[in-house]
């Protein structure tokens, strides 16, 4: 059984000039970019354009990648930014629209699919496209795609602490979207749990 | 009292991330406090859900779609090669076209040795497809229903007409033949269509037929969705209510 080369070593031989490594690293990371650009942009006409553009930008800056950070993280940065930058685009874009309704583009984008195997990915699906981009891309990339808090932090380029409280926060805004949680008074007699920060 | 508070320390207690003390004093409040364990439980299921989410796999065509921009980059040098949507769309046709010839071959073969349910028609209950449908030709679908909403919309219409035919399906019944039939229906119908997470829609149409050769039913909603409509589409299993697909399509208002 071949023993797949580490990162560091594709990029290596992609520096030297061996395009079919750079043809590795896309069969490496083509499903955790697809998979964090359709979770951040909700529809996979979207996510196609994430990826397409986190790729060619690879193709160029991988050809002198200093590798400060792991290609991992630097790849989950740019898709988060690339992510960003689209559903940014696409607010404008729809505030535009609203001035004219009547208006029917003949390349309506088609009907969007997703491998979902349950009723409650669905769910998850819409309620994530509910919360901010900021408590978003922090709960794609730890909870969703299992990256540790310093890896998120290094992703983002924010403090560790900030990544704390955003997954916390975003915890609490998709217990709520999901059910689970209600804006009720807790039920308790007890004296109330704080930090003691 | 900070609920909000509150629910972020018990996040951060699951994941291990308060200094020992804390650790203690928060695993000490628990057992006395039934507001902070409903809170603990909100957010284990909560995680238990994210859990449960498969990661996204891009399609064959979202694959061909990206090494097809890549080597058009790298064809161009420097330049951007993001392949344009037509190229996109005529891969889509040709995927569509591929998908008709294997939803033949399954209906063939599903015709010859499946056992069959009793369908919505034997039962009284809404209408069955002779058709087996796959991800491409369900996705065709859910476009036809969406352009005839859309015409219908533009011709301020009640509601659907018959729009371009459908690969398989006719028009559709209207929402009180719909419910006349659904009181009729099998009791594994109410169980898969309750098995759909509320979203304020209406439902538009109603069949079955197969998946990939299994027995499915094929449920389109309209649901509301912030400043715009959207049509979804559920695929479930008769025998489980497994989701066996899923699309949405968004409308103009």
């Amino acid at each position: 059984m071949s023993t797949e080369p580490p990162d560091a070593e594709l990029l290596r031989r992609y520096r030297l000039g061996e395009s079919h490594a750079f043809d590795e690293i896309v069969d490496r990371y083509e499903t955790r970019v697809w998979a964090v650009a359709i979770r951040m942009v909700g529809n996979a006409e979207d996510a196609r354009d994430v990826s397409q553009d986190v790729f060619i930008s690879a193709m160029r800056a991988l050809r002198n990648f200093r590798e400060e950070s792991l290609l991992s993280t630097w790849l989950h940065r740019v898709t988060v930014n690339a992510s960003l930058d689209l559903i940014r685009k696409r607010k404008r874009a729809q505030a535009r629209a609203l001035e004219d309704v009547r208006e029917q583009a003949d390349d309506e984008p088609g009907p969007e699919h997703h491998a979902v195997t349950s009723s409650r990915a669905v769910e998850v699906q819409r309620a994530l496209q509910k919360i901010s981009e900021e408590h978003r891309a922090v709960l794609v990339l730890h909870d969703l795609q299992d990256l540790d808090y310093g890896e998120v932090a290094a992703a983002l380029n924010i403090p560790l602490g900030t990544v704390k409280s955003r997954i916390h926060r975003a915890r609490a805004e998709m217990a709520k979207l999901l059910g689970h949680l209600r804006d009720a008074e807790p039920m308790t007699d007890q004296p109330p749990l704080r930090g003691t920060s | 009292m900070n609920q909000h508070t509150e629910f972020e320390l018990l996040s951060a207690f699951i994941d291990g991330e308060l200094d020992a003390n804390e650790q203690e004093r928060v695993a000490a409040h628990l057992p006395s406090c039934a507001g902070c364990r409903q809170m603990l439980e909100a957010l284990t299921s909560t995680m238990t859900d994210f859990k449960s989410v498969e990661t996204p796999q891009p399609s064959a065509q979202d694959s061909w779609a990206l090494r097809s921009a890549i080597a058009s980059a790298r064809a161009a040098g420097t330049k951007r090669g993001r392949v344009p949507r037509l190229a996109t769309a005529l891969a889509g046709v040709a995927a569509v076209l591929a998908g008709i010839t294997i939803s033949i071959t399954s209906l063939t073969n599903s015709a010859k040795d499946a056992a069959s349910p009793a369908t919505f028609a034997e039962a009284g209950g809404a209408r069955s497809e002779n058709a087996d449908y796959d991800q491409t030709s369900a996705t065709q679908l859910l476009a036809t229903r969406w352009r005839s909403f859309q015409r219908s919309t533009d011709s301020a219409g009640t509601g659907p007409k018959s729009g371009d035919p459908a690969p398989a399906a006719a028009s559709a019944p209207a929402q009180s033949d719909l419910e006349a039939s659904y009181d009729r229906s099998l009791q594994t119908l109410g169980r898969c269509q309750s098995a759909i997470p509320p979203a304020g829609g209406t439902l538009e149409d109603a069949f079955q037929a197969t998946y990939e050769g299994t027995p499915a039913y094929f449920f389109i909603l309209r649901v509301p969705a912030d400043a715009s409509q959207r049509l979804e589409l559920w695929v479930m299993s008769v025998d489980t209510c497994d989701v066996l697909f899923w699309a949405e399509q968004q409308l103009n208002r």
